[in-house]
């Protein structure tokens, strides 16, 4: 299980924001957009991100849009899609 | 054919790995667009502020391009993993210059040249004749940044992993006052030679007036 702490500091990581701490971020906050501030490029690197340390491969776009909402929903989905 | 032009701004900096303290969260306030500078971009930026130009054609060379990213790229394909499209984007040898036009939103034209040890005179040459073809303000920049993983294994050529070098130019009907020789400028990389030649000539110099190759 992954927390939502953990996922931002991942977040952090893998997108270089310089300056931003964990307890900046809510849980509710969006990744793109007026949130995090993401772009189109980050939401690709986002995708590969998952696949290589998820193992999640999205069957189509409609539902990594719901499943990128906001950190909150991109946790939730983790925790599901991890193996039992 | 030789031409006259007053060097208004010229600017250097190398470091034997990272360098440090190129003031980028000043240059660059942003930080959706600061996190994804690379360090040829971050060279750059600096140079060319530390020269005061924020508008206007820019010329620029390396002769080694984006490292990183090329190494991210080639890493990846040999663990069988997909690209990331940050390092795709960021591999190019524009990256440095179209960082800086977005920043400032300068629109005005950018020329990229990759040409080895002669990138920084073939750098001056086409500044040249962008300057005279223009009439305006010119920036020429070169970098190099191959502050790799392993590169010690490669690199014989320098001892300074980050540097770059910057001049501003026009063209002028004043007399040549300073005179350019070829120098060994021992631990910078040959790719940028040429154009420290002429920073060495003119810094603390003002009004610097040189003869330049068209």
């Amino acid at each position: 299980m992954i927390t939502t702490d953990k996922l931002k500091t991942e977040l952090i990581e893998l997108f270089n924001l310089e300056g931003v701490h964990v307890d900046e971020i809510a849980d509710e906050d969006h990744l793109f957009g007026d949130g995090l501030g993401l772009d189109s490029v980050d939401a690709i690197e986002l995708t590969i991100f998952l696949d290589n340390e998820y193992g999640i491969v999205f069957s189509n776009i409609v539902e990594s849009e719901s499943v990128f909402s906001s950190i909150k929903t991109l946790q939730e989905y983790i925790n599901k899609s991890e193996p039992s | 054919m030789k031409m006259n032009f007053k060097i208004i701004a010229t600017a250097k900096v190398a470091c034997e790995g990272k360098c440090d303290n190129l003031d980028e969260k000043r240059i660059v306030p942003k930080m959706m667009l600061r996190r994804r500078l690379t360090r040829g971009a971050r060279i750059m930026v600096y140079l060319a502020d530390a020269c005061g130009f924020s508008d206007g054609a820019v010329v620029y060379g390396s002769a080694y391009g984006e490292m990183q990213a090329t190494a991210d790229i080639v890493g990846a394909i040999d663990a069988n993993e997909p690209i990331s499209p940050t390092a795709f984007q960021n591999s190019v040898y524009n990256t440095a210059p179209s960082y800086f036009s977005l920043l400032h939103k300068n629109k005005n034209e950018i020329l990229t040249i990759s040409s080895g040890d002669a990138t920084s005179r073939n750098v001056l040459q086409t500044g040249a004749l962008q300057a005279v073809t223009t009439g305006k303000e010119v920036l020429l920049v070169c970098s190099e940044a191959i502050n790799i993983p392993n590169i010690e294994e490669v690199n014989s050529c320098t001892e300074y992993l980050e540097s770059g070098v910057a001049l501003s130019l026009v063209p002028t009907d004043d007399s040549v006052n300073t005179e350019v020789s070829s120098l060994e400028h021992t631990g910078y990389a040959p790719s940028l030679w040429a154009m420290l030649d002429v920073i060495t000539a003119c810094e603390s110099k003002e009004g610097a007036v040189v003869a330049l190759e068209l």
